[in-house]
């Protein structure tokens, strides 16, 4: 057992190892967020060596390192989006306010936009390029696209990456500010619709598919969400 | 028709969305892009005195920089609605003017974003400052001139001689005020401008209005239109802000022909709350007089918004009153003012999302003043006709949105009472509010090509910036060709393709689908088929790749004969936890009347989209300028508050009424704006039902409510 | 964005060194704050040391009882810790409320202590500030200040600090831990922040050069009546108009210890003493919650956009003193 998994009550564990595995089937394995305990060390090296100007860096995506020559001041954002064509990470604001440069960074949600490439060095980053297989799409992409949690799909990713994250949050044991009792994290079978929102509002969408988002969580922790379609009250027949 | 038509159906875009595959205009990735950066005014008024660009010249990377004193070269365009539109009439860069804050004062090119960005906070400008007018209160107020035609004073029955001697038992006047908004779409605004040989162009740029683009940006750069061309695949929201070029984008196209390189220019966070349109403030007085039973004998409505100096936008608030109830004596007056802002443009509802937020506060305290159930003293006066056309609207079912609303939301349970309902410490309210937009079409076409690979392609340069187009075309098309929605292949978006018209004015599908319908019939006539299937085997027995039809579709005499909107009313619930002015709003129900529902999935999405718009407006959207220098204060997503998850309740949404054959052979009327009309009302309504305090001016943020 | 060198600091002797050699260099831990104002040039650092991946991660408890949080625990690991959760419940639910998942998880405890005002007028190189440049003067005292401060500002400055876990750091008597080159030094949450005076360019009482190491929670035993309350223009992700930190210490019928600190309100996060000390001995009822939050009130100075948050602030001061008296939770 790992150190933060012992700081897990005995039920969190089990309810961890279970939903993990039953989850994340059909999708691309994602590593789990450390959520007790910020990341470990990694393996790129502290090297205190100055870096001025461009320089060569090397970024795990998706499962495949990229180099790539950069200024430090280059966000993560931008050198997905402009240095390596990865256009699927989208820049709202670039400012930590809107939630569509979501990636994931060894396997927890972070706003690509408010980071530097150059600290990123040695983690795991997986965008949404990275979360579909050839075959498949993640079960979180599938339940977006039946329970209508888009229009014009600019906020899409980013908030399918921060569902995808939900989900290890909750198998985590994580809480949130509207959970009642801290001590006594929801479970995902059980996640209300006002903790999905509050866990959600980090990505906003302008369009406002809200309740579609919300169902496509819901539909992705093992619940059954409302239909997203309307009601038909009257013959359309003519 | 009925075999897909009216279901649930997933979008066709859709794969493309979840997986990042869809790519958006400045996404297109071209070899040898270089990165504009804007620079913006930080002042409100006055000139520029002095600009110094050596510093920026100078830093690492930098390809070029325009300012006032070397723009690009530029023509004028015609700039009517018909042929070409700009959004803002002073072309950028045209002189050392400034007219408002954040006007564009420049454009730095280099080789990255990051060097962009940095040098063009290098450029040194002294202004020379005037005093600025941006308080909207104390504006110069000038009757308005019309913006399509229709005169935006009215007067009926006593009005027209004088005014109106109320003897009726209650008589309602108040005084409603909205601020600022923005559209805030998710994708900023951005674009690529890439020239071939001096003389043809490709825009990827996100535009509503391809075809239009295309002409436009032909005229400002000097070419017929066949040589640019435009590519808006997906567009990340627009809501009326991505209609028209933008001074950026002008800068854009013609900047990168004198640099001779691929340009991309995106516009920031900050600077699009300035330079990329607005609704603008409102202030509306209304006078409703009724007698006791609550049928209406006057309706006043005066409204008041403000332009900028470059540019003249009315925001259009009395549209609606004709529209709503019925009434001898009607008078309307629409006030204009200039003020040194950006300029306001169409934003959701143009006009009538203030105008129903007036008009359906001023209806609900007429009914607590009357004691009269708000719904029902909508009935009483609800107008079978236009009343400044003089004709009759048709397939109207205004009436069972109201009492469909009611059943579904429960409302007979309500108390007519203020302060009634508890639910432990929380303060519940009950509002309603009436919803309505006009239906609107154009002169659009659309090509459809049968396949020997047994699929069918629609084409046509419309374009679905969220709004569902992709999968209702294709939908249409299967049930007129009797395919599968899988095996419809549509593209939109491309300039190259026939003229699909503007996605505004909800009205992209209601002009799009019945040309979509004419083309898929025409092509079966082409072949002399029943069916696709039949046609797909006459390809194989013939060796011909496709059949191809094109076909057009535009209004007629129908508007003519009839007066087209669509209604709907919105039920909501919200909890006040009166101690700490905390707001919730915990349940909605809205009901639509739009004619026929194409896709119950991605319609129910449209209203929804419009319903939290509103809310977003009635509890937190407001832009505000610093008083003395007319800078913006609020202007990013942190600043400018819109609804996150937290703030939404599940929204359940019902449609009401037949398809309107009179409008359309597809009896579509469009629903991506009707859903934000009343919502701020039934919003304002539940707060008082709840507390017993009305509040007038938008939005309510928990100040108001101490 | 100015150009910077950037380096990846190996120890913290190696980061304090460079920083307090450096007058221009800047530490980077999570950078959602620091990336963020980077961008829109309020920070022009000539060098940047990341001291994100340094051995300060790590929660554990002293062997005074107290709890110690290495400056690098990110937002999120504090919020979840289980003593956290179970000790100091409203430190918890303040780390929760703030900002959104993804920037808790970026957002490290000692980044969260040395964000900057999110003031619009300071936000934007476009105005003076005298925050940013000294003795350019301050737009927001007649501008719009709608969100600014109402207690202990001064002419120099309106601006509030926008941190939610500070409010309740200082409801608990937290201490921050910093190193420089002169070694080790501890500083009471509630002087680590400072009200803006003549000198609202320095946010806190750190040296140049000085690094946070760790924040150390000394025990609470009444710490279940813990309450964090935020209100706001929006639901969630978005900053405090006021918010307030409470927990209620009862013995018998008795107020015998009483915390009460307030957010959204000033250039530091305020804790309202007077309020504390009149309550106790006294009853825990609402009339004595409404005489408390009148007197951590009287000395409000409104600006012409701000005078609600004075009666919000007394109101989320009676509430939160209500929830707390009834043992704590969700208010
Ligand atoms: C949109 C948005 C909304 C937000 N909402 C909220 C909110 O509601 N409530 C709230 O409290 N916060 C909010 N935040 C702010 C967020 O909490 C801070 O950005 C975060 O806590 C900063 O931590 P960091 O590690 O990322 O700091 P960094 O950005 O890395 O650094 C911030 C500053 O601290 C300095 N620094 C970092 N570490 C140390 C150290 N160990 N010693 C000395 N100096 C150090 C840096 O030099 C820099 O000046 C919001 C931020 C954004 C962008
Ligand atoms: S682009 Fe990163 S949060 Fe908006
Ligand atoms: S789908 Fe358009 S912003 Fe979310």
């Amino acid at each position: 057992m790992t150190e933060e998994e012992q700081k897990l009550s005995p039920k969190q564990r089990s309810r961890r190892n279970f939903l993990g595995q039953s989850l994340f089937t059909a999708g691309a394995a994602i590593a789990a967020p450390s959520l007790l305990n910020s990341c470990q060390n990694k393996t790129v090296s502290a090297s205190n060596a100055l870096v001025e100007g461009e320089t060569m860096i090397g970024l795990k995506i998706n499962g495949q390192l990229k180099t790539l020559n950069i200024e430090p001041r280059v966000t993560l954002l931008d050198a997905l989006r402009e240095n390596l064509g990865l256009t699927g990470s989208k820049k709202g604001c670039d400012h930590g306010q809107c939630g569509a440069c979501t990636v994931l960074i060894d396997g927890q949600r972070a706003y690509s936009c408010l980071t530097l490439a150059i600290m990123q060095e040695g983690n795991e980053i997986t965008t949404i390029e990275g979360l579909a297989t050839e075959d498949n799409l993640h079960p979180v992409q599938t339940a977006f696209l039946e329970n209508d949690g888009f229009q014009c799909g600019y906020c899409t990713p980013g908030q399918i990456c921060a569902s995808v994250a939900l989900l290890e949050e909750v198998n985590n044991g994580s809480v949130s500010y509207v959970t009642r009792d801290l001590t006594n994290p929801p479970e995902l079978a059980s996640l209300s619709e006002s903790e999905i929102k509050e866990r959600m509002s980090g990505n906003l969408c302008r369009c406002s598919a809200y309740n579609g988002i919300v169902a496509a969580v819901q539909q992705a922790a093992g619940q059954t969400p409302p239909s997203p379609a309307a009601s038909i009250e009257h013959s359309q027949v003519g | 028709m009925n075999q897909v038509i009216g279901k649930s159906v997933n979008r066709k875009d859709g794969r493309a969305k979840v997986t990042g595959e869809a790519t958006y205009g400045a996404e297109h990735q071209i070899q040898g892009l270089v990165h504009g950066y804007l620079v913006t005014a930080t002042i409100a008024k006055g000139s520029i005195r002095t600009i110094d660009t050596q510093k920026a010249e100078a830093t690492p990377g930098v390809i070029a920089v325009f300012t006032h004193k070397n723009p690009p070269k530029v023509f004028k365009p015609t700039n009517n609605w018909m042929t070409s539109k700009i959004y803002e009439a002073r072309l950028p860069l045209s002189d050392n003017t400034i007219h408002y804050a954040g006007q564009i004062v420049g454009l730095v090119v280099a080789d990255t974003f990051e060097r962009a960005r940095d040098a063009a906070q290098q450029i040194q400008i002294e202004y020379e400052t005037q005093p600025v007018e941006v308080n909207a209160q104390q504006a110069n107020y000038q009757k308005a001139k019309s913006m399509f035609g229709e005169d935006m004073e009215y007067v009926a029955g006593e009005f027209e001689t004088g005014d109106f001697s109320a003897v009726d038992t209650a008589t309602v006047e108040a005084t409603y005020t909205t601020e600022v908004e923005i559209h805030a779409p998710m994708e900023p605004h951005a674009l690529v401008a890439h020239w071939e040989n001096n003389d043809s162009v490709t825009i990827y740029e996100p535009t509503q209005w391809v075809k239009g683009s295309q002409r436009t940006y032909a005229e400002l750069v000097g070419l017929p239109p066949e040589r640019v061309r435009i590519v808006s695949p997906y567009i990340g929201g627009g809501f009326g802000c991505k209609a028209f070029p933008w001074p950026h984008g002008i800068l854009c196209v013609t900047a990168a022909k004198e640099i001779k390189r691929p340009l991309k220019v995106v516009v920031s966070r900050r600077q699009m709350t300035a330079n990329t349109g607005h609704r603008s403030h409102t202030e509306q007085t209304i006078r409703l007089a009724a007698n006791k039973e609550g049928k209406l004998s006057a309706i006043e409505h005066t409204a008041k918004s403000c332009t900028s100096p470059v540019d003249v936008f009315t925001e259009p608030c009395t549209g609606i009153t004709p529209v709503m109830y019925t009434t001898p004596n009607m008078k309307l007056k629409q006030e204009l003012a200039v003020l040194n802002v950006g300029t306001p443009t169409f934003m959701r509802a143009p006009g009538e999302n203030p105008g129903m937020f007036a008009l359906e506060s001023a209806m609900d305290e007429l009914a607590w003043e009357l004691n009269i159930d708000p719904i029902e003293l909508r009935l009483r006066n609800e107008t079978k006709e236009h009343q400044r056309k003089k004709l009759p609207f048709s397939a109207k079912h205004f009436a069972e949105c109201l009492t469909t609303g009611a059943e579904k939301f429960g409302w007979s349970d309500r108390q007519m009472q203020p302060r009634s309902q508890q639910q432990g410490d929380l303060l519940v309210g009950w509002g309603m509010a009436s919803a309505t937009f006009p239906a609107l079409r154009s002169s659009v076409e659309a090509k459809v090509r049968l396949l020997d690979d047994g699929t069918a392609h629609v084409l046509t340069a419309g374009n679905d910036m969220g709004t569902g187009a992709y999968t209702v075309i294709a939908m249409t098309a299967a049930e007129t060709l009797g395919l599968p929605v899988e095996n419809i292949r549509v593209e939109l978006g491309d300039s190259m393709l026939p003229n699909g018209g503007l996605a505004g004015g909800s009205q992209m599908t209601a002009s799009l689908t019945p040309a979509v319908l004419a083309a898929c019939q025409s092509v079966l006539e082409t072949a002399q088929a029943q069916n696709a299937q039949e046609a797909f085997a006459k390809l194989r027995e013939s060796g011909r790749a496709a059949y191809e039809a094109t076909a057009s579709s535009a209004p007629g005499e129908e508007g003519k004969k009839f007066a087209f909107n669509s209604w709907g009313a919105h039920f909501c619930e919200v909890t006040v936890d009166e101690e700490i002015a905390r707001l919730r709003i915990t349940r909605w129900v809205s009901v639509m009347n739009i004619g026929r529902v194409l896709n119950s999935k991605t319609a129910a999405s449209q209203i929804r989209g419009g319903v939290i718009m509103g809310i977003g407006q009635a509890l937190m959207e407001e832009c505000h300028l610093d008083p003395t220098t007319g800078y913006p204060v609020v202007y990013d997503l942190a600043t400018y508050h819109f609804p996150a998850h937290a703030d939404i309740p599940r929204i359940e949404v019902s449609f009401v009424g037949e398809p309107d054959l009179d409008f359309n052979p597809m009896g579509v009327r469009g629903c991506g704006e009707i859903g934000i009309t009343g919502v701020a009302a039934a919003v304002t309504n539940a707060v008082y039902h709840a507390t017993g305090k009305r509040i007038r001016s938008l939005p309510i943020t928990p100040d108001k409510l101490l | 964005m100015k150009n910077f060198t950037y380096v990846r600091a190996n120890s913290i002797e190696d980061a304090v060194s460079r920083a307090t050699s450096d007058r221009q260099a800047m530490f980077i831990a999570g950078g959602t704050n620091l990336v963020d104002r980077l961008k829109v040039f309020l920070d022009e650092p000539s060098q940047l040391v990341d001291v994100s991946r340094l051995e300060m991660k790590q929660i554990e408890r002293t062997n005074t009882g107290s709890l110690k949080i290495g400056a690098l625990v990110t937002n999120t690991a504090l919020a979840n810790h289980i003593e956290v959760r179970r000790n100091y419940p409203l430190l918890s639910r303040a780390v929760l409320a703030g900002a959104s998942q993804q920037i808790r998880n970026m957002a490290t405890v000692g980044g969260n202590l040395m964000q900057r005002t999110r003031c619009p007028y300071y936000y934007d190189t476009a105005f003076p500030c005298n925050k940013r440049q000294q003795n350019t003067g301050c737009p927001a005292t007649t501008g719009m200040n709608r969100t600014h401060a109402i207690l202990g500002a001064s002419e120099s400055c309106v601006a509030t600090n926008p941190s939610d876990m500070s409010v309740a750091l200082a409801a608990i008597d937290a201490v921050v831990e910093v190193e420089g080159v002169q070694g080790k030094r501890e500083i009471p949450l509630i002087d680590f922040h400072r009200l803006p005076g003549n000198n609202p360019e320095r946010d806190t009482n750190l040296e140049p050069g000085e690094l946070i190491t760790a924040v150390i929670l000394p025990p609470l035993s009444f710490s279940q009546s813990g309450v964090y309350l935020k209100l706001r223009d929006r639901a969630s992700y978005a900053f405090a108009l006021v918010s307030v930190a409470t927990a209620l210490e009862v013995a018998g019928d008795k107020i015998k210890t009483a915390r009460v600190a307030l957010g959204g309100v000033a250039h530091k996060p305020w804790r309202a003493m007077e309020a504390e000390e009149f309550l106790i001995g006294k009853a825990a009822n609402k009339s004595n919650f409404e005489q408390a939050a009148e007197i951590a009130l009287q000395d409000a100075q409104p600006l012409a956009h701000n005078g609600f948050k004075v009666e919000l602030s007394k109101r989320a001061i009676r509430r939160a003193l209500a929830v707390s008296a009834q043992g704590g939770g969700l208010a």
